[in-house]
């Protein structure tokens, strides 16, 4: 008898939450943005108003759910693309070395070198700003880490013995690394990827405190918190709400992730 | 997170803040504490707030005082930088010719004395006795040299154009120096004050270091009640006491500021009794302060004004329709009492009433002075009628930037366009930086935008000397108000100074350049076994730690 | 398996050393440009929002060379730099290499502390869970660094901040101390923090390698042959370590520039908040020494890194060193 699956339960569970909050958030929480001024902040339990109200009256529970879209959207399309940046390029320097590698690493350490906060602040400040703006740079300031990952784990497999045996059959190199190498690596690239969307998560929301990404008021959980802060004496509601939801969402994402890699591996892991 | 200060030179980094597990924190810290009143009275008026708390209170001995401050400064003296701690550090060591007491009325400090001729010549009689922390005495010759440095534009370039109008400054007598003017102007009183614009050091001492001052190698000398023992930017500064100061003995022996810019873990070091004093606290924290054990918060204006500008070059906003629309949907009473917790007074005017209170009398009087300058009421009606009479009846949209250190000025933003909203008019805010702020300041790319200005003197005309004169940020222009203008810098009469003031700026305002919304308030929190004699908006510019008394 | 000659090791690292002072120049050439492109005016942040004298501003420009065309202010302070001189600190007037000096010893401690931390507890628990995969002990420290992945480091912080540094009253709440040992005490409770999130993910990297090399046929290989465990993991260990030492190698650089949200919770004088205040101030000098800094630590431990994979893996030395 199959034993129940407790982990993909437990991490789906939130994930699935989060994922109406995305795609239904217009219904659920239509009134996310309105404000009432002359109610002020109040505090959790307050009737219509379970978790409180900010400064401006807006309730922040559907506030947290509006946010959930700018929150983990973001996060995904950086963690996609900075891995998927990293297998191309990762391979690319692991596989064929020689010049290739030497000029793939120097770019993955300069990237590496530039300090976060004066990309964030130029970008935003010449390109007015902006969500997507952020994304972009994540994406690239995030890339370095998963070519150098990559390269290195395709270095170790590079002289395994089934790659020998593909060299060998004379398999074109293109094959080799895309069909054979890069499959082997993709147990690791997937983790990594997975660590990349909490990460992201938690980097979009520090980047919201510095005032970059989403403008005030702009439904978002970094954006959120940042904002709660201030509150936190009259509601606490306002930096519980969206701290919980950054922090269960980046650990059941997790879960989840470290669940599939497991199912990945058909060979038992008990010892 | 840390108090706002648009002055201060120190990014705000917001990011040390609480998460989903500061709410245990929250919990913790209103469980076990004897209660602590919450905050002295009311700032609204009137600069002798005292705390609460009973019995009396008197001027013991105290070993040290450990004040924490919200950002860091990286450099002692003002006319370098010119932020609001800069002055609250450098009023412990320097000194100048004049000072404010405590309800903002100019005093003799180096100078017993002074005499004002003529319109262009002031006289000064300089008081003997006074030493250096060196213990070397004061000269008249240092007081010219000082003079010489307050107006050099490399040594002092943040306070020097406070003195582009002086055109000599000799020795005239055994212990008299007179300085004369190119052209009058009664602003000029407060320039040789400590708070403002001059600080009183001698030329062997910068000499020394080099030609630096107040760098943390240089530091400063002054014939203040204190010296610098230690200065690190971004850790504290250290002072100790001078038992030979002129004005008495204080009673704090050690001073150690300490820079931390986090106000959670300013919070925590009170609550763990690792600093005595903490100022400028964000007035949304407040609260909290009052909840940590032993701690009273005391508050009182700080002569700081919060408003709108238009720039009247650029569409919309040259069209007084518009300007007027916008006016009349400000609910100023509300903004107040939401978004500042009733810590503020809704602004009728470009001056604050702490600078007329010495000449109106009181601080009633001087509120119903400046209540006629601005008087639109919040109506929406009215707004949209506005709105219908202007260029663009069907409404706009507009950008406004605001520091990230002012998240009053962008709720009140946000309140705006949600309101505004409705009559036509979008209102997007950005936030950015305080330096990328001032970039904003007057420029033609922000027809919309506002001031948060702390004034430094008690001077009346400080802020429309900039906001009414040439050049200014809504590139507003009067032949009435100029003429106005000029007038009260030649009248040396203080009531009738007060009047043309309030004229210029009525007529001004008539045109809505500018909108006020609010004065403002700082808050001080303080272990409740000390309180501050006479605490009040000119309190931390003099030298402070002379009153903290010890309660009974 | 042919081992390199002494000479080319030297070689290498020479070539190396070449290619990071290259790497450096173009990081400071961009930097300059990125600062340049950014809105904003040194000599006007310096004035604050009061009402500018022309005079001031001109004083200001002309002392830090502000008025200069791009490249020649470019080039001016790149000749500087050649003779030692990092320039003054516009905002503080002191000269860069001091205000540099105290500050970054701070920083390396921390992220040091953070760095021997994170090791210490993220590789042995790594191996720990790995080796006993579905073990009670292996559920118990993955989800607990599951969490640390997700909590920000400030919440983090300040809760450490109350338990520690006030309820308990073991550690100091803010600061950096008075040097020496009281230093090194006062960064416990920030490089626990630092050390929190990024412990987390060196656990599961850890982890997930050794996991990995456990499931390769040669295990299974090695243990028919007969080898004893402790044998199998030595070889393990040896392979699975290779990834983890580059994720390592990258975790000093970025403890190294990521400490700036802990040293503003904990009041740490560290070149992290230094640099942040410089940036939006516009502070030129100090954002490029700084930058350097970080790049020069950066570039030198990935070249340890790479000494490392020489030393270890027998397969990198087949290749050969390029």
């Amino acid at each position: 008898m199959k034993r129940i699956q407790w982990t993909p339960i437990v991490a789906g569970i939130p994930l699935a939450i989060v994922g109406v909050f995305v795609l239904f958030s217009g219904i659920i929480a239509p009134d996310a943005t309105k404000q009432d001024i002359l109610t002020g902040v109040t505090p959790p339990g307050t009737p219509g108003h379970p978790f409180g109200t900010d400064q401006l009256g807006r309730d922040i529970l559907q506030l947290a759910i509006a946010g959930a879209r700018s929150a983990v959207v973001g996060p995904i399309v950086i963690a996609l693309g900075s891995m998927l940046i990293g297998l191309v390029l990762g391979t690319l320097a692991g596989y064929i070395g020689g010049g290739l590698d030497i000029a793939l690493s120097k770019y993955a350490d300069l990237l590496l070198a530039l300090p976060t906060t004066l990309i964030a602040l130029v970008v935003a400040g010449l390109v007015d700003g902006g969500y997507w703006v952020t994304v972009l740079v994540l994406t690239v300031l995030f890339s370095p880490t998963d070519i150098r990952m990559v390269r290195g784990a395709v270095i170790a497999q590079a002289s395994r013995p089934y790659i020998e045996s593909a060299k060998v059959l004379r398999l074109s190199r293109r094959r080799i690394m895309f069909r054979h190498i890069v499959p082997n690596v993709l147990p690791i690239a997937l983790t990594t990827m997975l660590l990349n969307i909490a990460f992201a998560l938690v980097a979009m929301s520090a980047l919201s405190f510095l005032g970059f990404g989403v403008g005030p008021g702009t439904p978002d959980w970094g954006r959120q918190l940042s904002d709660g802060r201030d509150l936190l004496g009259q509601n606490w509601g306002a930096v519980v709400v969206p701290g919980v939801l950054i922090i269960v969402t980046a650990a059941a994402i997790n879960l989840m992730g470290d669940w599939l890699q497991e199912r990945f591996d058909a060979r038992a892991v008990a010892r | 997170m840390s108090a706002p200060t648009p002055i201060s030179r120190r990014l705000v980094l917001q990011g040390a803040g609480a998460g989903a597990l500061m709410a245990l924190l929250a919990a913790c810290g209103s469980d076990d504490e004897t209660s602590t009143t919450s905050g002295g009275t009311e700032g609204t008026g009137g600069s002798t707030d005292t705390t609460t708390g009973g019995g009396g209170a008197s001027a013991q001995e105290i070993d040290v005082l450990t004040v924490a401050f919200p950002s860091s400064v990286s450099n002692i003296y003002p006319g370098q930088e010119a932020g609001n701690f800069n002055y609250y550090i450098a009023a412990l060591v320097g000194e100048a010719l004049v000072a404010p007491d405590s309800t903002g009325k100019l005093v003799g400090a180096l100078a017993e004395s002074w005499t004002h001729p003529d319109p262009l010549t002031y006289v000064y009689t300089i008081r003997s006795g006074v030493t250096f922390s060196d213990g070397s005495p004061l000269t008249v010759d240092d007081i010219i040299y000082s003079v010489g440095v307050a107006k050099d534009e490399t040594l002092s370039p943040n306070t020097s154009y406070y003195w582009a109008n002086v055109d000599t400054a000799e020795q005239t007598g055994d212990n008299e120096v007179t300085i004369t003017l190119l052209s009058p102007d009664v602003a000029f009183e407060w320039g040789p004050c400590a708070a403002n614009a001059m600080w009183v050091t001698a030329q062997r001492f910068v000499d020394a270091a080099g030609g630096e001052i107040g760098t943390p190698a240089a530091l400063f000398t002054g014939t203040g009640p204190y010296k610098v023992t230690s200065f690190e930017p971004d850790k504290g500064v250290e002072l100790e006491r001078i038992d030979t100061y002129w004005g008495g003995k204080a009673p704090v022996k050690t001073v150690k500021i300490e820079f931390i810019p986090e106000e959670t873990t300013r919070i925590l070091a009170r609550e763990a009794g690792d600093i005595d004093m903490a100022v400028s606290i964000s007035l949304d924290q407040e609260q909290q302060w009052a909840d940590t054990e032993a701690t009273d918060v005391l508050f009182a204006p700080d002569k700081s004004y919060v408003g709108i500008d238009f720039n009247t070059a650029v569409e919309p906003f040259d069209d007084i329709h518009v300007r007027k629309a916008i006016a009349l949907a400000c609910d100023r009473a509300t903004y107040v009492e939401k978004l500042l917790n009733g810590h503020g007074e809704v602004a009728t005017a470009l001056t604050v009433p702490e600078q007329i209170e010495s000449v109106t009398g009181d601080a009633a009087s001087a509120r119903a002075k400046l209540a006629p300058i601005f008087d639109l009421p919040y109506d929406l009606e009215a707004a949209k009628a506005e709105l219908a009479q202007s260029k663009v009846p069907d409404g706009f949209s507009v950008k406004v930037g605001v520091s990230s250190s002012a998240p009053q000025v962008s709720q009140f933003f946000q309140a705006l366009a949600a309101t505004v909203a409705e009559i036509g008019i979008t209102i997007e805010v950005e936030e950015m930086p305080v330096e990328q702020w001032y970039d904003t300041i007057g420029s033609p790319d922000w027809g919309l935008a506002y001031m948060w200005y702390f004034n430094a003197t008690g001077d009346p005309a400080e802020l429309i000397s900039w906001f009414l004169a040439e050049g200014n940020p809504a590139s507003y222009t009067n032949e009435e108000v100029a003429t106005l203008l000029q007038q009260q810098r030649e009248e040396a009469d203080p009531a009738k100074r007060v009047d043309l003031i309030v004229e210029a700026q009525k007529v001004a305002m008539a045109d809505v350049p500018y909108v006020p919304l609010w004065w403002g308030e700082a808050a001080t929190a303080i272990a409740d076994k000390y309180t501050i004699e006479d605490f009040g908006p000119y309190t931390l510019l003099s030298p402070w730690t002379t009153r903290i008394l010890t309660k009974e | 398996m042919r081992v390199l000659a002494r000479g080319s090791l030297g070689r290498y690292v020479a070539v190396r050393l070449a290619a990071t002072l290259l790497l450096l120049l173009a990081l400071s050439f961009i930097v300059f440009g990125l600062l340049h492109l950014t809105p904003g005016d040194p000599a006007r942040n310096l004035l604050g929002p009061k009402n500018p004298s022309p005079e001031a501003l001109e004083a200001i420009r002309a002392k830090y060379n502000l008025d200069e065309p791009f490249l020649r202010q470019y080039f001016l302070w790149l000749g500087n730099v050649l003779h030692g001189d990092f320039g003054t600190s516009i905002r503080s007037d002191i000269p860069v290499t001091d205000l540099l000096s105290e500050r970054i010893w701070l920083t390396f401690q921390l992220a040091g502390l953070s760095f021997v931390l994170t090791v210490l507890v993220g590789v042995p628990l790594g191996i720990a869970a790995a080796w006993r995969a579905g073990s009670t002990l292996d559920r118990a420290v993955s989800v607990t660094s599951i969490v640390g992945v997700g909590a920000p480091s400030y919440a983090v912080g300040l809760l450490l901040l109350y338990v520690f540094g006030v309820w308990l009253d073991i550690f100091p709440v803010y600061g950096s101390g008075d040097g020496g040992l009281d230093t090194w005490w006062h960064l416990v409770l920030p490089a626990i923090t630092l050390a929190f999130g990024i412990g987390a993910l060196v656990f599961k990297l850890t982890r997930t390698a050794v996991l990995g090399e456990l499931q390769q046929d040669y295990v299974a290989f090695a243990y028919s042959r007969g080898l004893a465990r402790r044998q199998v993991r030595g070889l393990v260990l040896r392979n699975a370590l290779i990834p983890v030492a580059t994720s390592l190698g990258l975790v000093f650089g970025f403890l190294f520039g990521g400490t700036i949200l802990v040293e503003v919770t904990f009041a740490l004088a560290g070149i992290g908040s230094l640099l942040a205040s410089s940036v939006t101030f516009k502070d030129i000098p100090v954002v490029q020494a700084i930058t350097l800094l970080t790049a020069l630590v950066i570039a030198l431990t990935a070249l340890g890194v790479d000494l490392l994979y020489y030393a270890v893996d027998p397969r990198v030395r087949k290749r050969g060193l390029q």
